[in-house]
């Protein structure tokens, strides 16, 4: 099974921030609706932008994060997502938008600074965006763009160098981690 | 499917009539095949699980994440259903867990709020194709322990008498490490040591300052660094540093029964070996006074047969021998052969583990390190060495390590966007951190026993174990947290952080004494020779023999004394004594 299976080129990234019904109707999600995996999509985008490397979307993270709910989550993790989800809209409209899809891109970022800030709080009672955000993360850097792109890879180091002075450029090393919770 | 190893051969066409029979292909069953069919005997080998044959079985070997499903992750619904003790383990994942045991199908009881976690690997090769790798020698301080502050019985052996013995089982496992002059951790016969990194070589600088009596060192690890003309002949080649050992290795660079003593054993041409053979128990011969053979349940379509021989070598892992043994019941054993002490199934022990601290070093922003270590440091025992502690007996080390991290930081920092993605896109802090290895103290009431009502899918009654952590261990966990946190204070750590979460009994996988050493046949099960008091062509040389844990891991221990066992056992044999 491919990771990087994702349907969104980054010439659909252009439209994203303005043309949601068409790329939702192009995707075919397989556990979120349409209009969760729009929401998961934009979402992914702004965590993890395309730079001067593919971001989130480049590498196929929200069609991995939707396999992953339909076919690794358990059924609490499963509602977990769809709720979370649900609410992040709420909170959208609360702010004074018709939903979170129809937000700008900035009210959006505002947004989801304000959930992760207070998944960091002290008292943070919502532990939703911390989930997804994990997620992503980890969608992306698992894919073969994340580690061997963004990151660096070896598969076979050879050698262990144990002190190699840094570049300017220098990036970090991806590796899969031990039994790793998502 | 019925799976055979190398050199195997179908039941049907196995005489009965060997020299010796192994029970398990561990690191202690792969080690008696070894060194029994090395010194001439017809040996076979009995292994409860499946088939797994050198590099080609390594499904997951080399695969990245992006070529794995999930990524890597197990659906969560199966690591529920299937694997929720084994999922405690570090090195359980998608990429290791087919050399896991499914919990689902291989049960077993524990008294509530008495966890024990068993880790457990059924297929050829056991557990030695999980093992943490670490390797290290106990100390004249260790075999000395019991008789010292009485607790446990003495070990009838002292370190001497094991000696030569670690120096044969480094010889040929292959350790690399370096050479300290510690008394309390002695130095072996060593391949060269991994590197430090800069930041672990100004921690050990640190630390040593700041503690006379403490040494922060490479770890001692089953990996070739420089492999022997003998290695190379097995097939071994040296470490490529990946870290993904659990996986299995097709340079057979860190040691397993697979690349290491099966392939010893088989070009002998002395070794069968029978996969999918669940030993039920050893059969007893009241007239010779001798085991003459095991009976075998077919893991696949559970028929049941026997196998005999001369000499039988129990190695199916401290907790799975001991099941054996008291599921072998006459009329002279009723309660489990060779337990006429009724000491069988007692003084379970394992590390105390868990505890530990973290912290980041705030130089050497400008260096990194390339490839993948897959051994860390350790920091050898330095309490009840020198001076003697008043909050407990005994000891604990530490094995730790520098590293900077990696993109999973972003989980635990603030932020999002471009900003976040391109500090993510550079290596992380250095991070150190240290956890604990500690000795438990040998305590009868720390048992396991058959159960009267359940039984698992092949008829073995299933063990309830009952263990749990005592005062002795519950002040050595303080001290554990307490000296880490004043070590990387030392150590010029800042955001040090301790934690304190204390790993259940079992998680440690250093379980061990549950048919233990010792002189007396009354209050132990087996001899100087790991051969069982009552029953003298019996030896058991898994981690139940240990008389007591010491806090290094064990594996090493377990390879020098089957080694010695199996050459006293040859030698008794060859005089007639058997």
């Amino acid at each position: 099974m491919a990771l990087l299976g994702g349907t969104l080129t980054t010439t659909q990234l252009g439209l994203l921030g303005n043309s949601f019904a068409a790329i939702a109707e192009d995707a075919s999600p397989r556990f979120l609706c349409l209009k969760q995996f729009t929401m998961l999509s934009r979402i992914a985008d702004l965590i993890i932008p395309e730079t001067d490397t593919a971001g989130a979307l480049g590498v196929g993270a929200p069609h991995f994060i939707d396999m992953m709910l339909a076919d690794w989550a358990s059924p609490q993790r499963q509602a977990e997502y769809v709720a979370g989800l649900d609410s992040i809209d709420v909170r959208a409209r609360d702010a004074g938008a018709s939903s979170f899809l129809a937000s700008t891109t900035e009210q959006q970022m505002v947004l989801l600074r304000a959930l992760d800030n207070e998944f960091f709080a002290e008292h943070s009672t919502d532990p939703f965006f911390g989930v997804l955000k994990k997620m992503v993360l980890f969608a992306y850097y698992s894919s073969e763009i994340g580690a061997t792109v963004e990151l660096r890879f070896q598969r076979i180091p050879g050698d262990y160098l144990p002190c190699v002075p840094m570049a300017d450029d220098s990036h970090a090393w991806f590796w899969s981690q031990y039994n790793y919770a998502l | 499917m019925r799976g055979f190893g190398a050199n195997t051969t179908m039941p049907s066409e196995i005489s009965n009539d060997f020299d010796a029979i192994v029970v398990g292909s561990g690191i202690s069953g792969g080690w008696a095949a070894k060194e029994l069919t090395e010194r001439g005997l017809k040996v076979l080998l009995l292994e409860r699980g499946r088939n797994v044959t050198h590099r080609q079985d390594y499904v997951t070997e080399g695969k990245a994440a992006w070529e794995m499903p999930y990524a890597g992750q197990i659906p969560e619904s199966l690591t529920e259903s299937d694997y929720a003790v084994q999922n405690q383990c570090y090195a359980f994942s998608d990429y290791t867990k087919h050399f896991f045991v499914n919990d689902r199908e291989n049960p077993y009881a524990t008294p509530d709020n008495k966890p024990f976690s068993w880790i457990r690997g059924h297929q050829l090769g056991g557990r030695s194709l999980l093992w943490h790798r670490h390797s290290y020698r106990l100390s004249a301080l260790d075999f000395e322990a019991n008789k010292l502050d009485g607790h446990g019985t003495d070990w009838p052996i002292r370190y001497k008498d094991l000696a030569p013995w670690y120096d044969h089982a480094e010889n040929f496992a292959g350790i690399s490490g370096s050479h300290e002059g510690l008394s309390q951790l002695p130095d072996g016969v060593f391949q060269p040591p991994f590197p430090m990194n800069c930041v672990e070589k100004d921690i050990k600088k640190n630390i040593e300052a700041a503690f006379p009596d403490r040494k922060l060192i490479m770890g001692r690890v089953a990996h070739l660094t420089e492999p022997t003309k003998e290695q190379i002949a097995l097939g071994r080649s040296r470490c490529m540093n990946r870290d993904e050992c659990q996986r299995g290795c097709s340079f057979g660079a860190y040691f397993s029964s697979l690349s290491a003593t099966l392939p010893a054993a088989n070009r002998t041409g002395n070794l069968t070996t029978v996969t999918d053979a669940v030993v039920d128990s050893v059969i007893y011969d009241s007239d010779s006074n001798r085991a003459s053979g095991v009976r075998v349940v077919d893991a696949n379509n559970h028929e049941h047969r026997s196998y005999g021989a001369r000499l039988v070598f129990l190695c199916a892992s401290t907790l799975g021998t001991t099941q054996i043994m008291l599921n072998s019941t006459s009329e002279r054993f009723p309660n489990g052969i060779a337990n006429s002490s009724g000491t069988l199934g007692r003084y379970l022990m394992d590390h105390i583990g868990g505890v530990g601290a973290s912290g980041v070093f705030p130089g050497h922003q400008d260096m990194y390190d390339a490839g993948r270590r897959g051994g860390g440091l350790y920091l050898p025992r330095f309490r009840n060495v020198m001076d003697k502690d008043e909050r407990f007996l005994r000891g604990f080390g530490y094995q730790g390590g520098a590293y900077r991290s990696s993109w999973s930081r972003g989980n635990n920092t603030p932020g999002i966007g471009i900003d976040f993605k391109a500090a993510l896109q550079r290596p992380g802090p250095w991070t150190f951190d240290m956890v604990g290895f500690g000795e438990m103290l040998p305590d009868e009431r720390n048992h396991v026993r058959l159960s009267k009502k359940n039984k698992d899918s092949w008829g073995m009654p299933i063990l309830e174990i009952d263990c749990e952590h005592r005062e002795n261990e519950l002040a050595m966990f303080d001290a554990i947290a307490a000296d880490a946190e004043e070590l990387l204070n030392a150590a010029g750590l800042t955001d040090i952080s301790v934690n304190q979460d204390k790993a259940a009994p079992g998680l440690m996988i250093h379980e061990m004494g549950t048919a233990r050493m010792g002189h007396d046949p009354k209050t132990s099960i087996l001899n100087k020779f790991n051969q069982a008091h009552d029953v003298p062509n019996l030896f058991v040389t898994d981690g139940s023999a240990m008389t007591s844990s010491a806090c290094q891991n064990p594996s090493l221990t377990y390879m020098a004394l089957t080694a010695r066992a199996a050459a006293a056992a040859v030698e008794m044999l060859q005089e007639g004594k058997l």
